[in-house]
């Protein structure tokens, strides 16, 4: 191959290598503050490629190695993300880079009886190269999303997953590094070979992993739902149960009055047994039980915390969200609010719900000590360190996702909002 | 300020009554309070339009406070409605009063305070809702809720109101130029040339914005999930249509 054709083969096995690697950052962290995002990705890929083509760098050597290094972690900053996250990105383009390179590189080598080092001055291995980088780069980028949308894996778990491909990163340079001026032989192949077939096993692994995890996530936040359900309808329940025992009473004073013909004083005692009866159940009628079951139980957890929280809310008798999900909303909305409030002053929290022909509206809004920072409305982070906390939020937009409905969260002036709707029509 | 009390419970509304005037007397605020124990009582007060705050109990003897608040909201259609009961029904008519505050009895010290501090801000807030047009050495106001949407014309606005392409006025100026407090107002930009009020949006759906009055207006694909968003976000929070 001519030197200039090397050169443009070479860049452009090196463009897909970078493409790959934005692929798999926006999959994994998606948008973060930097916008237009396709102008700063083109600056990138653009900045790279000057730097590589002034300094010389050259292409599969050490100080490429360096180049890529550095592109993969500068790349992460475009990119929303924690700083952990950033660093998981990192490693999973480090460790698909090598590993895609190297398997190439040594298959190329073995089949064509090509020398390590000469085998990237042939066009058949840097095309194969630069297909293999798009098509793996397609793979990882869509792996990467499904773990960042299951999100089952905490912190922990997910760096200790990250060991492994953690010392693949490393065995790959040493084989880059150590490569001579000889074709691969079969020992070196089945190395090569090995280290790709055990990462994909482990990919694998932590997919079964994510996969267990989120389910047993699933199904500690049914049962806390239940268990939020039953103690609502059992606060509900003792409540008329005491009533019926205090009813007793009441009609026992009543046909005493009635005996003794005292009819207006009867009728006056009766309007105020009404009342009493009244304000002794529920604190709400919204002619949905469960849901004023639900609501004076987060009115009294909320008066506990020194939480006001105002209502305003229509007649709840049909809406379009079955029981369980009406829970799940509902409670994880609330629970939140009441959580942030209790540290704001004053501690409010205001619930709003309408419903018109066409959707139901949901608004809840509730001071915070400081403002929030979300970066293009995504969901913020819990600050709460236990396993299965800060999916509140989380599950309440796969409920939405469920009806179709859309939401929308923003923080300013310390307050915090989260606003949603569920379409009527189309359950 | 006139505020109105009513509650068939005399010694409630007298606890109601002081802890308002506790209140206005460390705002400074001069204060005219009414206290009824019945919905007719209420009703028959003199100078009701004068009212701009009524403290309802819900379970009137004689007559239901929701329907007592909206009966006092035509002779006095700004007075805003707190509503202070034992129990918050929210029955089918029941939200279409657009109460200020649902507020229960037993809580009433304790959330009083902080309801009347909101709505004191409002009330505050409520006063300056005009748009001023200067031009030709004329001012011209313009109430918020009388304009469905502003159109830029070349170097002209074209303030529309509910009948369509009919503007109520035409000015030399800019969208850019529009004050912010018209954007905290319910007002939201949805592409270029036109500003919508939220108030009267009917739906937003395939980058169109359609008004009540029947206008269609092209939104901005850069910006369409934004203003979607920002339109939720306002329905959920002000939005009342039953």
């Amino acid at each position: 191959m001519n030197p200039e054709s090397w050169f443009l083969i070479g860049h452009i096995v090196c463009i897909s290598q970078w493409c790959a690697f934005i692929m798999v950052d926006y999959a994994y962290l998606g948008k973060g503050r930097v916008r237009p995002l396709w102008l700063w990705t083109t600056v990138l890929v653009a900045g790279e490629l000057f730097l590589g083509i002034k300094l010389n760098i050259g292409f599969f050597t050490l100080l490429s190695i360096w180049e890529n290094v550095g592109f993969v972690l500068v790349s992460t900053l475009v990119f929303g993300g924690t700083l952990a996250q950033k660093l998981t990105a990192a490693l999973i383009n480090g460790t698909m880079c090598l590993l895609a390179e190297n398997t190439v590189r040594y298959v190329a080598s073995w089949v064509t009886h090509t020398s390590l080092l000469m085998i990237w001055k042939r066009m058949d291995c840097l095309v194969a190269m630069t297909i293999t980088n798009v098509i793996v780069g397609v793979l990882v980028a869509y792996f990467a999303h499904r773990w960042k949308t299951e999100r089952a894996l905490e912190s922990p778990q997910a760096l200790v997953m990250s060991f492994f491909p953690g010392i693949t990163v490393v065995l790959n340079v040493v084989l880059m590094i150590s490569a001579e001026d000889k074709p691969a032989d079969f020992l070196m192949l089945l190395l090569t070979l090995g280290l790709t077939v055990a990462v994909l096993i482990h990919m694998g692994i932590v997919q079964m992993f994510n996969d267990q995890m989120a389910q047993q996530q699933a199904l500690h936040v049914q049962a806390a739902l239940e268990r939020e359900r039953a103690e609502a309808l059992m606060d509900s329940y003792t409540t008329q149960r005491r009533l019926t025992h205090e009813f007793t009473n009441h009609t026992d004073a009543l046909a005493l009055l009635l005996q003794q013909g005292e009819y207006e004083e009867a009728k006056a005692y009766l309007a105020t047994v009404t009342k009493t009866i009244a304000a002794n159940t529920t604190i709400m009628d919204t002619h949905n039980p469960l849901l004023d079951a639900l609501l004076s139980k987060k009115y009294e957890e909320a008066s506990r915390e020194g939480v006001m929280l105002y209502f305003d809310l229509p007649d709840l008798r049909e809406i379009p969200l079955d029981n369980t999900d009406l829970v799940m909303v509902v409670s994880n909305l609330l629970n939140n609010a009441i959580d942030a409030a209790a540290k704001a002053d004053p501690p409010e929290v205001y619930f709003r719900m309408r419903k018109t022909e066409a959707e139901l509206l949901v608004s809840v809004r509730n001071r915070v000590q400081k403002n929030l920072d979300l970066p293009d409305g995504q969901l913020p982070r819990s600050t709460k360190k236990e396993p299965g906390h800060g999916m509140g939020l989380w599950n309440v937009t796969d409920v939405l996702r469920k009806y179709q409905g859309e939401y929308t969260i923003s923080c300013r002036e310390k307050w915090f909002r989260f606003t949603c709707s569920v379409p009527v029509r189309k359950i | 300020m006139h505020l109105l009390i009513c509650d068939d419970d005399a010694r409630f509304a007298a606890r109601v009554e002081q802890k308002v005037r506790d209140e206005l007397a460390q705002r400074g605020i001069p204060a005219q309070i009414t206290v009824c124990t019945r919905g007719e009582e209420a009703l028959a007060t003199p100078h009701l339009e004068l009212y701009q705050v009524a403290l309802l109990d819900v379970d009137l003897d004689t007559m239901n406070g929701i329907s007592l608040g909206r009966q006092l909201r035509q002779s006095s259609p700004d007075i805003a409605l707190i509503y202070i009961s034992a129990y918050l029904e929210f029955a089918p008519e029941g939200y279409t009063v657009n109460a200020f505050r649902y507020i229960l009895k037993r809580d009433m010290e304790r959330m009083l305070p902080n309801c009347l501090e909101a709505l004191f801000r409002e009330k505050t807030a409520s006063g300056r809702k005009v748009l001023t047009i200067r031009q030709n050495r004329t001012e011209m106001e313009l109430p918020y809720d009388s304009i469905y949407c502003l159109e830029s014309d070349l170097r002209k606005v074209n303030v529309y109101g509910d009948v369509p392409h009919q503007p109520l006025c035409s000015y030399y100026g800019k969208l850019t130029d529009l004050p912010a407090e018209l954007f905290e107002n319910g007002f939201l930009r949805v592409g270029r040339s036109d500003v919508v009020n939220m108030r009267y949006i009917r739906q937003i759906s395939g980058y169109k914005v359609t008004l009540r009055n029947g206008v269609e207006l092209s939104v901005s694909r850069n910006g369409y999930a934004a203003i979607r968003a920002t339109y939720l976000e306002w329905k959920g929070q002000f939005s009342d249509e039953s």
